[in-house]
């Protein structure tokens, strides 16, 4: 068949469409699901909808023949049906197939036929995108590296394109955006035979995208969200919705909202809220009725108030403002200055700007100062002194059933502490707040963090430098610079007795003291915190081994607080409850495993299985299986790796991850652009193996140094001594998969679907592998896998004819 | 006349007229029977019972309520399960231990007023009405509060007063109350329940998720004093491995 070079050309175009789509495609996806249900879900449900990948492989072996003897035909039909199914998936979800509430799935079973199916329906989009792509590496063997460089760059700049895109439209607008791409692209490949049939198909296409432009049907949340839950209450509505890569930000108004968090029960007066913000349907705080003129605080009357009424603070750093409750407080106590650090810039501009009136400006008052950073990359930068460090609440009313489990918190580990604590002046406080959660867990954990940190940086006597008071519902922690005098345990104890709270911890306490007005009908709260002082923040193996929950304090390589459940305990957990109740207890880390098993046996069972029965010619499957499964471990786990590390760096997770993605891709791109002059010949690949094996290992022993010891610099600087760390690891990275598709190509090229399907397997499960290894083992054991893998790649090489 | 010749099969006579009988019988007896009977004995005995709730007027009035008048038509077969069931709008049924616990912790006799914050399916509101004179319940959410009020009407609690309106408020013009039942979690208690509450009164608040109550708080009143207790957790022991 001779195809001609304009043909090529459009070929090379439509693949460029479709990897600027399916990326854009994944980032999207992730952020409806975890509006409509929950970020793990979104993490379950796409996990096993990238097995599109693997999937599009085993299809493309079993029907490798056909599909090359009519490529000009199948090709755009592939493309058109990726734009087909990405435009009708929300309507498919949504519509057809019924609503699937994931907070029902422990509960009824009818939910896992709605899980099923929506399973298949976000899978379509991915393997049709990513058959499509097969098709034009196997059909364009002999032009791989350019091709892999073409998708590559593709991918790269479809993160970027999927976070704009995210900026300026609602997410379920975005789909219809994305799936015209690849419409396009298939419209550009029209065939001269059966050209009725594909225009056919193209017109339908077009109809149904903008059908879903113009027709979309609202997102259809959980109703156990806090949104749905809020919108239930009469008279109650959406006063403002915005969608930013932040989240789907979501203002409600309603006569019956109220903020008084573990308030004291002295306070008889109201304390109604008229506004509430959501991000992507989770409660993010109220907008309080507070102005400069009032003499009194909400917060005055819960726990929160126990550092203003030991001393007064001249200033003060508010981490995680979120809706500006805190810096509110702060200010009814007149502080000379307050810094305020909020990630999330799209809701300090609205409470600047658009809500001024309603926030009487506090965000506008001179001696207050924004930051819009991550609080922990703000601390690691800032070389002033405060006199009061304000973390932000920790857990939500009643636990959050590990909703938040497999999400990095930067803030909570000792490192940052050892930060916070060194950014005090020498009078100053640090206070943190948490609810009590049953069974004990984030309020151990965050005693467990202060004392290990206390312990670190050399304190003698850290009790003494401790104060903990509990009401009904919160306990709040203070922690001094200098040792706490006479003077402060007075007037904590004065103010426990005005507001009917108790101390938890105090100097000279007595356990009576601890019950006076709250008191709990299990003694395990106060076993479990002083076990803890004892043991000088270290939890002693007494309570660590036998307690069924982690509650150790966590590190930068493990930053994990919300991450509570040991799976060694799952079995003992499941016998003490019951197996119904436990992914109420601890979901989100819960789903993680369960997502690992689901793609580990549908790889087996959908991909790999069929290959191996329909007995693919050719040998060397094993060998290819594990330098094909080696690069795509080895690749996802470095991108895992830069993703967290430059989080941190950048202190902006949009950024941050949009720079990773794009400057990896793109590099490993030109890398593969580059691997077409490399000779197939084994000392040329082993030195390409030997270069990713060294690059890593660097990484492994500089990379954390080189992040905190720059972290100060400009931005710009940043940018480029990052540029410097991830292009060079990118560009080698780029190499092992154009160089082995060739070799295939001249040695076995009936093997070459079967490598797009391993690889693409073991790309997505290695992302789920990277979550658990992290939360188990550490990030460096993480890298360090990175290394084995490419190791294992190496081997193969090395080992090979 | 030939009287017995109008009657030439008497055997067969005689077994259809069995044969309608038994089935008339067991007709009208199934029509009274209560076919959920035995679900509720094997909750009250092997959910409740067994966990440590002994409080006779409660497991009386759960033995007798049909728990499944309460649940959406489409989930009756989860009525007696261990465990709440969704009723819309976000809300659950109770689980039946939580239910039984929350009823006897409030202490509940004949003669005594009780408030139910947050009616939701209204059957706490119909185990307490089975034990105490009087019950007021508030539910917020207009379709639930309709729902509840026709269940327990048709099951004919007159002593069961139920109102649309934010439960914050309590309900001023019956106070005070011997007992109040907060069955929707919040972040804070309101001012005005303690204020009707009785003095000596108790109240009782569940603090979790609607599908996993975690522990429950009781707020006693005595004079000027009010105090909690977190009877947490509810359901089971403190645990620790080997306990």
């Amino acid at each position: 068949m001779k195809i001609s070079l304009s043909y090529d050309l459009r070929v090379n175009i439509s693949l460029f469409l479709v990897s600027i789509s399916i990326i854009s495609l994944q980032i999207v996806l992730i952020q409806i699901l975890s509006i409509v249900h929950w970020y793990h879900f979104a993490y379950m449900v796409i996990s096993v909808a990238l097995l599109g990948f693997g999937a599009s492989g085993t299809f493309i072996s079993l029907f490798r023949k056909r599909l090359i003897e009519h490529f000009e035909l199948f090709l755009p039909i592939s493309i058109i049906l990726f734009g087909l199914s990405t435009a009708s998936l929300h309507f498919l979800s949504n519509s057809v197939v019924g609503h699937f509430d994931s907070f029902l799935l422990f509960r009824d079973k009818s939910q896992i036929i709605l899980l099923v199916l929506n399973y298949i329906i976000f899978f379509l989009p991915f393997f049709f995108g990513a058959t499509s792509v097969g098709l034009i590496f196997i059909f364009y063997v002999k032009e791989i590296e350019r091709l892999y460089f073409i998708n590559l760059v593709g991918s790269g700049l479809g993160g970027i394109f999927g976070l704009y895109l995210i900026w300026i439209l609602f997410p379920v607008k975005i789909l219809s955006i994305i799936s015209f791409i690849p419409v396009i692209g298939g419209f550009l490949l029209l065939p001269k035979s059966k050209k009725v049939l594909i225009s056919v198909l193209v017109f339908i296409s077009i109809l149904v995208c903008l059908a879903s432009l113009f027709f979309t049907s609202k997102l259809n949340l959980s109703e156990y969200k806090s949104i749905s839950k809020s919108l239930n209450l009469p008279n109650s509505r959406i006063v403002f919705e915005e969608s930013s890569p932040y989240g789907f930000l979501q203002v409600v108004s309603s006569p019956h909202f109220r903020y008084a968090p573990g308030i004291s029960l002295t306070y008889d007066k109201n304390f109604s809220v008229q506004k509430v913000f959501f991000n992507n349907g989770d409660w993010i705080g109220p907008l309080l009725n507070w102005t400069q003129k009032d003499k009194h605080h909400i917060l005055d009357y819960t726990t929160n108030a126990l550092p203003y009424k030991i001393r007064d603070h001249k200033s003060i750093l508010i981490l995680n403002s979120a809706t500006g409750v805190n810096l509110s407080h702060a200010l009814s106590h007149h502080p000379k200055k307050v810094v305020v650090v909020e990630p999330n810039s799209k809701l300090t501009s609205l409470l600047k700007n658009e809500y001024a009136r309603e926030t009487d400006s506090i965000y506008s008052i001179s001696n207050v100062e924004i930051h819009n950073l991550e609080s922990r990359t703000f601390i690691l930068t800032n070389r002033e002194k405060f006199d009061l460090i304000i973390f932000p609440t920790i857990e939500t009313f009643g636990g959050s059933s590990g909703l938040y489990a497999i999400r990095e918190n930067y803030l909570m580990t000792i490192e940052s502490f050892k930060e916070v604590f060194n950014s005090l002046s020498e009078d100053g406080f640090i206070t943190i707040t948490s609810w009590i959660d049953h069974p004990p867990r984030a309020s151990v954990r965050i005693l467990s963090t202060i004392l290990s940190t206390l312990h670190e940086t050399k304190i003698e006597n850290p009790i003494k430098h401790i104060a903990a008071i509990k009401s009904w519902g919160t306990i709040t922690f203070v922690v001094k610079k200098n040792q706490l005098t006479s003077s402060d345990l007075q007037k904590i104890r004065l103010f426990c007795n005005q507001m009917l709270f108790d101390p938890v911890i105090l100097l000279d306490m007595t356990q009576a003291e601890r019950s006076r007005f709250n008191s709990m009908q299990s003694n395990l709260f106060f076993e479990l915190i002083d076990e803890v002082l004892s043991g000088s923040g270290k939890i002693p193996t007494s309570v660590g081994e036998d307690y069924a929950f982690r509650i150790n304090s966590t590190t930068d390589d493990k930053p994990y607080f919300s991450q509570f459940l040991k799976l060694t305990q799952i079995k003992y957990l499941q016998n003490f409850y019951d197996s119904g109740t436990i992914p109420y207890l601890e979901l989100g880390y819960l789903i993680v495993v369960l997502t690992f098993f689901q793609i580990c046996i549908l790889s087996i069972v959908l991909i790999l299985l069929p290959l191996l029965k329909f007995n693919i010619q050719g040998n060397g499957k094993i060998r290819t299986l594990l330098y094909f499964g080696g690069i795509g471990i080895g690749y996802m786990f470095i991108e895992i790796i830069f993703i967290q590390r430059f989080l941190l760096y950048f202190g902006n997770q949009i950024y941050s991850t949009a720079f990773v993605i794009s400057v990896l891709l793109i590099s490993s791109g030109i890398g593969s652009y580059f691997a077409s002059r490399i000779k197939l010949v084994k000392q040329s690949l082993l030195k390409i193996f030997g270069m990713i094996c060294v690059l890593i290992l660097i990484m492994i022993f500089v990379l954390n140094h080189l992040i905190y010891n720059t972290i100060g610099l400009n931005d710009w600087i940043k940018v480029i001594l990052s540029l410097l760390i991830v292009s060079p690891l990118g560009f080698f990275m780029g190499i092992p998969f154009p160089t082995a598709i060739r070799k295939l190509s001249i040695e076995n090229e009936n093997l070459i679907p079967w490598a797009w399907g391993v690889n693409g397997c073991t790309s997505v499960i290695s992302t789920v592998a990277a979550t658990i290894i992290a939360i188990e083992s550490g990030y460096n054991v993480v890298l360090f896998s990175a290394f084995l893998a490419y190791l294992i790649g190496g081997t193969v090489i090395l080992t090979s004819k | 006349m030939k009287l017995h010749s109008q009657n030439k099969y008497p055997l067969r006579t005689i077994f259809y007229s069995i044969l309608i009988i038994s089935l008339v019988v067991s007709g009208i007896y199934s029509l009274t029977e209560d076919p959920f009977k035995d679900k509720r004995e094997r909750m009250v005995k092997f959910q409740i019972e067994s966990r440590g709730v002994f409080h006779k007027p409660t497991l009386n009035a759960m033995r007798t309520i049909p728990r499944h008048l309460f649940v959406p038509k489409n989930r009756i077969d989860e009525a007696y399960d261990d465990g709440p069931v969704p009723i819309g709008y976000g809300q659950t049924i109770s689980q039946p231990f939580i239910v039984a616990y929350m009823t006897e912790v409030i202490h509940p006799q004949k003669e005594q007023k009780v408030l139910e914050i947050g009616t939701g399916s209204g059957y706490q509101a119909a185990v307490l009405a089975e034990i105490v004179d009087s019950v007021f319940t508030i539910e917020i959410i207009t379709e639930l509060y309709k729902s509840s009020s026709e269940v327990l009407k048709k099951l004919g609690y007159k002593n069961v007063l139920v109102r649309n309106a934010d439960g914050y408020y309590g309900w001023e013009q019956h106070a005070p109350f011997d007992g109040i039942v907060v069955t929707a979690a919040a972040e804070y208690i309101p001012p005005p329940l303690i204020k009707q509450l009785k003095d000596g009164g108790r109240m009782v608040i569940p603090i979790g998720s609607p599908f996993f109550v975690q522990s429950l708080m009781l707020v006693e009143k005595n004079g000027e004093k009010i105090t909690t207790e977190n009877l947490m957790p509810v359901r089971f022991v403190p645990f620790r491995r080997g306990n």
